[in-house]
């Protein structure tokens, strides 16, 4: 499934789960499929092993660059999310035919920050999510439309609106399986929040007249 | 079983109205298999969860 894998290089932490699962319900609402190193957390392996695995297998990224503020005055600046998107950029500049099929989408909170952050990407055109799961959703319906999969995806309006529509069944759909909303915010719980949006996805997609 | 009356002239039966298609994309999105399996819960009662959500 290279072509449709799309593999979400975000920070993770609990202050971005908002924009994380955004990210995600967008990427399975455009037909393609969310990878991400929260996968398999218990496999053991390495983690720098686990994500070049996950780079060589996505033919699509979105990397979120927004996080470079410091949450306090003595944390340090993570470099994880702009060395992940030089990997992915490795493997489209230097790899095989199929290596350079690859396409990514930068994200950032604040448009031009980029330009001070990481100067090297001028010319790509990062995106910008003001920190808005729903301008999230916009950005990576505009990024995934034309990558391949039934073109035209549907406007953004309609993207938002299905995210709400999530959003507002995801307490019910989660005491049904015995989960809290607590949980699901966990990063552990990712993969748990992505199948549940793939579903309900699913189901969606099987009533004609919400598409 | 009720009969469907016609108001065609010639009295035929009405045609079914034809069901609306499923869009290319829905089709797609009901093909996606995700990877990897949800650590905390199964798929079938996540499934079982969302076919009891109200329409």
């Amino acid at each position: 499934m290279y072509e449709k894998n799309v593999f979400i290089n975000c920070p993770f932490d609990e202050a971005y789960v908002d924009l994380l699962h955004a990210i995600t319900f967008a990427i399975s609402y455009s037909g393609f499929i969310p990878r991400s190193a929260l996968e398999e957390v218990n496999s053991g392996e390495e983690r720098l092993t686990k994500i070049v695995k996950l780079i060589k297998d996505c033919r699509l990224a979105v990397h979120d660059i927004s996080r470079v503020e410091l949450p306090a005055s003595d944390a340090l600046p993570r470099f994880n999310m702009p060395f992940e998107c030089g990997i992915f950029y490795g493997a489209l500049s230097l790899g095989d035919t199929k290596q350079r099929q690859k396409q990514f989408l930068v994200l950032d909170s604040e448009p031009f920050r980029y330009q001070k952050t990481l100067s090297d990407i001028a010319g790509k055109d990062p995106a910008c999510h003001r920190n808005d799961p729903y301008e999230a959703v916009a950005c990576v319906r505009r990024f995934l439309n034309g990558k391949g999969g039934a073109a035209p995806l549907p406007g953004e309006t309609h993207f938002t609106d299905e995210y709400r529509k999530f959003q507002s069944a995801l307490p019910a759909l989660l005491q049904k399986v015995k989960l809290t909303p607590l949980e699901i915010r966990k990063m552990a719980y990712w993969t748990d929040y992505a199948a549940a949006a793939q579903v309900w996805i699913e189901r969606r997609a099987s009533d004609p007249a919400s598409t | 079983m009720k009969k469907l009356v016609s108001n065609r002239p010639d009295g035929k039966p009405p045609k079914a109205r034809p069901r609306p298609a499923v869009s290319k994309l829905a089709a797609e999105r009901a093909k996606i298999k995700l990877p990897f399996k949800p650590e905390h819960v199964s798929e079938k009662a996540l499934r079982e969860a969302v076919d009891s959500l109200p329409a």
